[in-house]
């Protein structure tokens, strides 16, 4: 849709139009005066004196213009810059949900900064010009009306033949040529693949032959452009030529009939000077269309991203839940030791310490949890129920895609389940605050992600207010101190500059030192597999266990030596439940279980010759 | 690099191929123009001389010409929009291929990771923009010049005074006014730039770590500082906007100042009769009527700074260096059939200051498997791409059976030794497309027989469309594993003597990771394997084993020997053996 409902803006401000209104009028009094000065000269035989106030009238004209039109311009523009900025703030307040499953982030950044910019040109120059494009000649006609009819009817003809093209570009020739310029994409994006294939090209010494095929596909798409374009073109100079041709029959009409000598010059000349104003409004909007085209498509995207968001509205919901959670919580509170406690007098932060106490001692139960990522696809838990023991170590075991990363999603409360729910103790995880609740929860992913700040502010994040002490202390426990120290900047270098380049093994201890400074009950980890060398992995196995002492934990495993110390095993496949219980018993009880064992002994007794 | 008149200079020649289509669309757009200055100025001799009452017989010529121009201005700007069209089309081919040309010797770079999305996707941009070289850049100014020549003649008939105030204004307004907005919004557009990275960069950074920030509820925080930076960005934006609407206002009023001042003097030459009445509408209308070229001109100056830019950065990129590919010495080696493989104190350093790989030797016989082993970033990657022949060595000696590397041009080591990389490059197109690449007459026996061996048959034959089947079709369907053994299919059908696999089973589950080791026995019956791997599975299958560590080799021999040992190998071994895959 082209014209969406935006455009009324610049109806309903009053400014705009006003603005418009004004701009139209300069033009037609300067069309005005010229004429009258013209003829006062050449008919009347006025000398330069006589008609000197004119031309200064004119000049001051000339001037006033430019700030007219300063204003207008600025006026669209502030109102593309709203709508910009509007769009983004919305964006960052659904949070995508493509970005938490870490999927398309390169397309939803794109969207988010180059996507909303490509609005710019939609807001602030399509729409206004398609305002003043029905604003000016509407103007013109009326004037030009009682001046000369004949005129009028010419101009009235002809003005609708100009939107009556655009339109036609955009539905017929258009779409063909749209259909060029996604080809023309498709030739970049294999421009691109092929630059990309480079080391590939070479390592099959086919270097030659790719370029030829670069030449080749780049002629045939030109000549099948060209030859689309052609008739796109035609549509572009019927426009042209119905502005021209209309200029050239008024100026022919009127000459006639000046000869006939009912006509008045100064009038004539009006005419022919305003004739060009009249269409210029209308050829301009079919030069920013393509740019309007570019708006739309961005639009299309935006909408897609919003869509992906399944978290719509959080940020409004989260002062009820915070009051309806230090409730409850002091209801709670009341219940457990009514003579010590006045629920109303509970601060925000008595409750959140509170959590922390509480679940040192809760359990962490799942009760017929199910969830899909979105309706269509298959669930990714289907119907899961266990019990996670405060203090205890739980592992997480299961093939690719048996859903232990998406257990781990619920838990964070990043999603909330698609049916059946998640407790800490008695009370519901849907009805605690997010906020409140992650911060009882120390979380250490696959691959940490370390910001592109000092090291020490990316251990802070854990607790932004720590000491540097404190830092270093928990650098220690991570066992990552003597590595930080030995960086040329020490606890202020960069993760990504040259020599510091850190290695995934570095960056999961960095996650364990984030992980001590944060000293939460609950602690999320997902073991590493990849990107680090066994002998390293097994070291970080080990410091693991030391921050597992005292806490609640969920592990997603990979390894024996984790499973085996594990308290509880659940045992996921295919999003549901395979096995619960202690190593033995699942030996005992699965064969899915032991199948997965039986190849970890084979491998673990090597073929020594 | 340099400076920009040098920059403009290579990009011009690069155009020079296309003179004659760029003069003729010039010429087009010229005329358009001039048709559109002929029409008003003949539209308004009409009138003027209508009003005094001239037969109309004397009219006829003016009121053909009216119309000949009222239809010349369409089909001239028609026939520009064709030819202009053309030459862009003309023209990014033209710098697709020349930075294709360009850019093949220096890849795999020693000093940046040209493969990277990042950069590539930086230099492929700049290519586009670059398209609009001619029509923004070099096509807008010509006709301005020619629309500016054909006014001072035009003015010049009835008085040279006239042309040369003419000039003044009308030059000023087309070249004046776009380098005043462009001096003035200059440090505005370099902050900009600067704000722009920022907030991508930060963007992406947080963006990749939003989980992090959840957690450790930062997100709100996080959300200000990029809003704030868009703020920053938008206040700068709105005051560049202010900025460059002066282009269009301002050429505007110099459009009334050049009419009023035009009057003030040819007002009175009327009066003397100097000037004849009838011309005073006439030229007042026709300088009305060029202006209309004005409006291209500031985009123009942009254009071309922005074309300054992207040229600068491809030529940044461009002049690395880089060995010069040696031509060949000894033509006949494809045809030793003697392809003992012997690597000689190998040194080799990205940044001449820290050697990526220190004094590498081994030797790999005929028919014989060597396994090099180690962990990531030890520089098995780089022994990989030297030995392909991507990399020159820094120093040391590489021999294929008694020829060294040195007498070889690239692509006839790359005729005896192939190499699946780690990250399998799959081009868009059908796999059968992805595997012709490697050997465009394959038979379909040969193609059947290098799927067999890379254990992609059953995964092929489930495909609805088979071999047929394009790579985007796929998407998400396409595993890693699957990309890796269409690499491994396609080096294959190859068949050189010598065949590297870096890293081809990571990411495979253990089943397929088994059958691929066993295809890759088999395949060793007739060839000579050299697997990189940090996967120590099944080693025992191999005659040799290196172990790097930092570069260097630090020990080397069969699996049994080595475990014996119990040095570094057989704690890596150990250790990696207790992992649940």
């Amino acid at each position: 849709m082209l014209i969406s409902k935006e455009l009324f803006f610049f109806v309903r401000s009053k400014k705009f139009v006003l603005l418009g209104l004004i701009s139209a009028s300069i033009t037609i009094s300067q069309a005005f005066i010229l004429s009258r000065t013209i003829s006062k000269v050449f008919l009347e035989r006025n000398v330069l004196s006589d008609i000197q106030t004119l031309i200064y009238i004119f000049i001051i004209f000339s001037l006033i213009k430019p700030l007219i039109n300063f204003l207008q311009n600025t006026l669209s523009h502030s109102f593309a810059s709203k709508i910009k900025s509007n769009i983004r703030t919305s964006l960052l307040n659904q949070i995508p949900s493509a970005l938490l499953l870490q999927e398309r982030t390169g397309s939803a950044i794109n969207t988010f900064l180059t996507g909303v910019d490509k609005l710019e040109n939609y807001f602030a120059k399509f729409l206004p010009q398609l305002f003043l494009a029905i604003l000016i000649p509407l103007f013109i006609l009326i004037l030009v009306f009682p001046i000369d009819f004949i005129t009028g009817i010419v101009f009235t003809f002809t003005a609708p033949i100009i939107p009556f093209f655009m339109f036609l570009i955009g539905s017929i020739a258009e779409k063909l040529s749209q259909k060029q310029w996604k080809s023309l994409k498709l030739l970049s994006a294999y421009y691109f693949d092929v630059i990309q294939g480079l080391p590939t090209i070479k390592l099959f010494n086919r270097s030659k032959e790719v370029l030829r095929k670069i030449e080749e596909i780049t002629n045939i798409f030109r000549i099948k452009t060209l030859s689309v374009l052609k008739i796109a073109f035609i549509s572009a100079m019927v426009m042209e030529l119905t502005a021209t041709i209309s200029i050239a029959i008024v100026a022919v009409a009127i000459g006639l009939r000046l000869l006939s000598g009912n006509f008045n010059f100064a009038e004539a000349l009006f005419i022919l000077i305003i004739a060009p104003e009249f269409y210029l409004p209308m050829r301009q909007l079919g030069i920013s269309y393509h740019s309007a085209l570019d708006g739309i498509s961005a639009c299309d995207s935006i909408k897609e991203l919003l869509a992906s968001s399944n978290r719509n509205n959080i940020n409004n919901n989260n002062e009820k839940i915070e009051n309806l959670t230090s409730r409850e919580i002091g209801l709670f509170i009341k219940n457990q030791s009514p003579n010590n406690f006045n629920s109303s007098e509970i601060s925000f932060k008595d409750s959140k310490n509170w959590i922390k106490s509480y679940l040192e001692t809760a359990p962490i139960f799942f009760e017929n949890v199910t969830f899909a990522y979105n309706e269509r696809n298959i669930k990714a838990l289907d119907s899961i129920s266990f019990k996670i023991e405060p203090k205890k170590i739980t592992a997480i075991v299961g093939e690719t895609g048996a859903g232990k990363s998406t257990l781990m999603n619920l838990l964070l409360k990043f999603f909330e389940p698609t049916e059946g729910t998640i407790k800490a103790g008695e009370f519901n995880l849907e009805d605690i605050n997010e906020i409140e609740w992650r911060q009882n929860i120390a979380w250490i992913p696959q691959n940490p992600h370390l910001f592109n700040k000092t090291i020490l502010e990316n251990i802070k994040i854990a607790k932004p207010e720590a000491s540097f002490e404190e830092v270093v202390e928990s650098a220690r426990r991570a066992r990552i101190h003597n590595f930080i120290a030995s960086l040329p900047n020490g606890y202020y270098s960069f993760p990504g500059e040259g020599s510091s380049k850190i290695s995934g093994g570095e960056a999961q201890r960095i996650a364990i030192a984030r992980a001590y400074l944060k000293d939460a009950p609950l602690l999320l980890v997902d073991e590493p597999t990849a990107n680090i060398d066994p002998i390293t992995e097994e070291e970080i196995i080990l410091d693991f266990f030391n921050l597992f002492r005292d806490r609640t934990v969920l592990i997603i495993a990979h390894r024996m030596d984790t499973i085996r110390k594990a308290d509880r095993i659940v045992l996921l496949q295919n999003g549901r439940i395979a096995g619960i219980g202690s190593h033995d018993e699942l030996l005992k009880t699965s064969d899915y279980y032991k199948k997965i064992f039986k190849e970890q002994d084979e491998k673990q007794s090597p073929n020594i010759q | 690099m340099k400076n920009k008149a040098q920059i403009f200079n290579k990009l011009l020649k690069l155009t020079l191929d296309y003179k004659f289509a760029m003069l003729t669309a010039t010429l087009m757009a010229f005329l358009a123009v001039g048709s559109g200055i002929g029409l008003m100025m003949t539209s308004s001799f009409i009138i003027a001389s209508a009003a005094l009452q001239t037969p109309i017989f004397k009219l006829q010529v003016a009121i053909v010409g009216v119309r000949f121009f009222g239809i010349a201005r369409g089909i001239f700007r028609y026939l520009e929009r064709y030819f202009s069209h053309n030459i862009t089309f003309k023209l990014l081919a033209k710098f697709r291929i020349w930075f294709f040309q360009s850019l093949e010797p220096l890849i795999p770079s020693k000093k940046f990771d040209l493969t990277s999305g990042d950069l590539l996707s930086r230099a492929t941009e700049d290519v586009e923009s670059l398209e609009h070289f001619y029509v923004r850049v070099i096509s807008p100014p010509l006709v301005f010049l020619g629309i500016s020549l054909l006014m001072f003649i035009l003015l010049g008939i009835f008085d040279i005074r006239y042309s040369f105030i003419f000039s003044i204004l009308f030059v000023g307004s087309g070249i004046g006014i776009p380098i005043l907005t462009l001096i003035l919004s200059r440090k505005i557009g370099i902050e900009l730039v600067n704000l722009k990275a920022i907030i991508e960069e930060t963007t992406v950074d947080y963006f990749q770590g939003i989980k992090e920030l959840l957690v450790y509820d930062l997100y709100e925080n996080w959300k200000k500082e990029i809003l704030s930076l868009q703020n920053q960005i938008l206040a700068l934006e709105s005051k560049m906007n202010k900025i460059q609407s002066l282009n269009e206002i301002l050429a505007g009023l110099f459009m009334n100042l050049t009419v009023a001042v035009l009057l003030f003097v040819a007002i009175p030459d009327v009066n003397t009769g100097k000037l004849n009445g009838i011309y005073l509408s006439v030229i007042t209308i026709g300088i009305m009527a060029s202006f209309e070229i004005i409006s291209q001109m500031p985009l123009a100056f942009q254009y071309l700074s922005k074309s300054f830019e992207s040229a600068k950065r491809l030529y940044d990129i461009l002049e690395l260096p880089y060995a010069e590919p040696k031509k060949a010495v000894s033509p006949n080696i494809i045809n030793n059939n003697f392809y003992n493989l012997k690597v000689h104190n190998l040194n080799f350093s990205y940044d001449g200051i820290r050697n990526t790989l220190s004094n590498i030797n081994f030797e790999l016989k005929e028919r014989e498997k060597l396994a090099i082993v180690g962990t990531s970033g030890a520089g098995k990657s780089t022994l990989a791409n030297i030995l392909a022949g991507l990399l020159p060595p820094d120093s040391g000696e590489i021999l294929i059976g008694n020829t060294s590397y040195y007498d070889l041009a690239p692509e006839q080591i790359r005729q005896i030794i192939s190499l699946v990389p780690q990250k399998v490059h799959l081009f868009a197109g059908t796999i059968r497309e992805n595997l012709l690449f490697a050997k465009p007459d394959a038979t379909e026996g040969e193609i059947l027989e290098a799927l067999q061996m890379s254990q992609l048959q059953s995964f092929i034959e489930r495909l609805p469309k088979k071999l047929d089947t394009y790579i985007a079709e796929l998407g998400n369907n396409l595993s890693g594993g699957e990309i890796k053994r269409i690499g491994i299919a396609r080096a294959l059908l190859r068949n050189t003597p010598i065949i590297i696999f870096d890293e081809v089973t990571s990411h495979l589950d253990p089943f397929t990771e088994s059958a691929i080791l066993d295809s890759i026995l088999k395949i060793s019956k007739e060839k000579s394997i050299i697997y990189i791997t940090h996967r120590l599975t099944r080693m025992d299958i191999f005659n040799h084993i290196i172990v790097i560590q930092n570069g260097q080799i630090v020990e080397q021999g069969k699996h049994s020997e080595l475990i014996k040992h119990g040095f570094y190998y057989s704690k890596l071994f150990y250790s990696f053996a207790k992992r649940l895959e």
